[in-house]
């Protein structure tokens, strides 16, 4: 077991947000996360890497509890995370937005020389290295969301969580990133939690699924017995059929 | 483009060198002209080091200066003058690492008007204690420098600032103020401590107007809390930094050049009109002029020879986003 979470909690004023979750993550696994919107998944992430304190509950990552660590703490130890809304650093060159990453996110020192040489290798890896020069403002929308993604994997993580990275894509660039995706998983030692609404890539991609409704898990298994079940069903009636 | 390896450095030595004997050859008058536009861009851009790379704007910068000046006045004669200096800028220091670390964790327009709620807390607590316990209004330093001496200082401050910038500019620890300055969020989420790379950068820019502070005592000879905690140089440090734009590193020098000059024609006559002239270029460079003169520069493609500093990327990417 490399993540756990237990009994997770999140209350905000007047809203339940997550109630009472228990979840863990494998060593090379890919964890699905589904779930209507307002479910609770992107909560979920936020206590995961430190955004928000769980009401209740507690998050051990490698044997270590990292339930009131900061989220730069929490890079370090290994968890990284992408963002919903993805953040280039508008005014940082490509180049230095993954420098961020490689150079402050790993456990140890690096420095700006070996944080560049990183960098370099990550966006070959995300083939965004054609861009490395341009301003973080400049890209279109599949480049920001290559980048979110190397900016994480620049940090060396052994757990990567991506919330929804196929929100906004073409199906053709959509594709490309499951491709990606499945590269992070084969070529790096890095396990994954991903939240999607896309549910043909989810299928795809995730050894388990968990599934929240209303902020508590309703459902959990391999993907083909989670599909059966009819609290899931009842869920995603009459919600938004995704591709 | 080889000659164009050359201009640079050689730009920057006749530069250096005609600084280096302005006091020789100028007038007084000249002398103590060029001597305010250096305490300026060392106080602008030593601002800079926190508002440029983070976006933090204080105005409390010149709260520095004050504390600067009247540490000198109170051990004048006491100290050596450059031990003075040195420790005027260390206090500083101390008194930014101090009042930062709760203050920076406030975001925004919040953070703007704590830090000047916090300098008018420093200047009316020293009128009370200059009023109540001294007895005294202001202070007169006698046997100061000359005004070569101190021009020579000032000049080493103001070249120190320019230096400490770049060096920021080129380290992981500016990479640090940059991404925060973008994203604090994001900044966090790949690993940047946001709250101990702010406050070190506060604690740094104190260091420089705390020693202007002490030199520009000198060269004032008296000093009261109202006139050294003046708002209005917080006001000013920010106009100029704006008028000359905040993401280049010649954008404080032509803003304290261009604001030193208008001041020295206006403010001895028509010191209100002066005041309006300020209103009015603020108002200008917010609604047309976002990038300051240094931006308009740029964009008319004339060759800076000094290279930006607080903008990210190197010029000629940066030319085709303009
Ligand atoms: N910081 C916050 N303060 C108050 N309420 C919040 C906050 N963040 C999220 N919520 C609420 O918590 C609930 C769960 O939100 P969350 O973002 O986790 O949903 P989600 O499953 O990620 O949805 P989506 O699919 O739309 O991204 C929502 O009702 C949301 O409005
Ligand atoms: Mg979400």
């Amino acid at each position: 077991m490399i993540l756990q979470g237990k009994g997770l909690t999140k209350q905000f004023t007047g809203l339940l947000a997550l109630a009472d979750v228990d979840m863990c993550l494998r060593e090379n696994e890919v964890l699905g996360i589904m779930g209507p919107n307002g479910a609770g998944k992107t909560t979920l992430f936020n206590l995961l890497s430190g955004y928000h304190r769980p009401t209740r509950g507690n998050i051990t990552l490698l044997q270590t509890d990292i339930t009131f660590f900061k989220p730069y703490q929490i890079v370090k130890m290994g968890l990284a995370r992408t963002f919903q809304l993805v953040r280039p650093f508008q005014e940082l060159s490509v180049l230095q937005n993954v420098m961020v990453g490689s150079v402050f996110g790993p456990g140890r020192k690096v420095s700006m020389a070996e944080g560049e040489k990183v960098a370099l290798e990550i966006l070959e890896f995300v083939e965004l290295s054609h861009r490395a020069r341009a301003l973080g403002k400049t890209l279109n929308i599949q480049e920001r969301k290559r980048l979110e993604i190397a900016r994480a994997l620049a940090s060396n993580p052994r757990v990567l969580l991506l919330d929804e990275v196929l929100a906004g894509l073409t199906p053709t660039e959509s594709q490309e990133a499951v491709v990606l995706i499945r590269k992070i998983r084969e070529e790096k030692n890095i396990s994954i939690i991903m939240v999607e609404h896309v549910m043909k890539a989810l299928m795809e991609l995730s050894d388990r699924l968990v599934v929240l409704n209303y902020g508590r898990k309703i459902a959990e298994g391999t993907p083909d017995e989670v599909i059966q079940e009819k609290e899931v069903i009842k869920a995603y009636l009459g919600e938004k059929t995704s591709a | 483009m080889h000659m164009q390896a050359y201009v640079k450095p050689v730009a920057i030595a006749l530069i250096m060198l005609s600084l280096l004997l302005v006091p020789q050859f100028a007038t007084t008058y000249t002398t103590s002209v060029i001597l305010n536009i250096l305490m300026w861009i060392g106080l602008v851009t030593s601002w800079l080091i926190l508002a440029g790379f983070t976006g933090y704007i204080s105005l409390g910068h010149g709260a520095f200066l004050g504390i600067g000046a009247y540490f000198v006045a109170s051990y004048w004669q006491i100290l050596p003058f450059p031990i003075l200096i040195l420790l005027s800028g260390l206090i500083c220091v101390f008194v930014a690492a101090v009042v930062g670390y709760p203050v920076l964790r406030v975001k925004g327009p919040y953070f703007v008007i704590l830090t000047l709620g916090l300098s008018e807390f420093v200047k009316y607590s020293l009128v009370y204690y200059e009023v109540n316990i001294r007895g005294t209004v202001g202070r007169i330093l006698l046997r100061t420098p000359s005004l070569e001496n101190l021009y020579y200082w000032v000049l080493v401050i103001c070249l120190l600032s320019i230096a400490t910038a770049y060096l920021i500019k080129r380290s992981r620890f500016g990479l640090a103020l940059m991404s925060i300055k973008d994203d604090e969020d994001a900044a966090e989420a790949l690993g940047v401590n946001a709250a101990l790379a702010k406050w070190k950068a506060f604690a740094i820019s104190a260091f420089f107007p705390g020693m202007i502070g002490a030199v520009m005592a000198m060269r004032w000879t008296y000093i009261d809390p109202y006139t050294v905690f003046n708002p209005m140089m917080s006001f000013q440090v920010t106009i100029t930094a704006f008028l000359g734009g905040i993401a280049y590193v010649h954008g404080p020098i032509i803003g304290a050049t261009m604001l030193t000059l208008l001041s020295q024609s206006l403010w001895a006559r028509y010191p209100n009109f002066y005041m309006i002239a300020l209103g009015v270029i603020l108002i200008f460079i917010v609604m047309f002029l976002p990038q300051g003169l240094a931006g308009l520069l740029s964009k008319i493609n004339v060759p800076g020879f000094i290279k930006d500093v607080f903008k990210n990327v190197s010029s000629p990417e940066r030319r085709k986003e303009l």
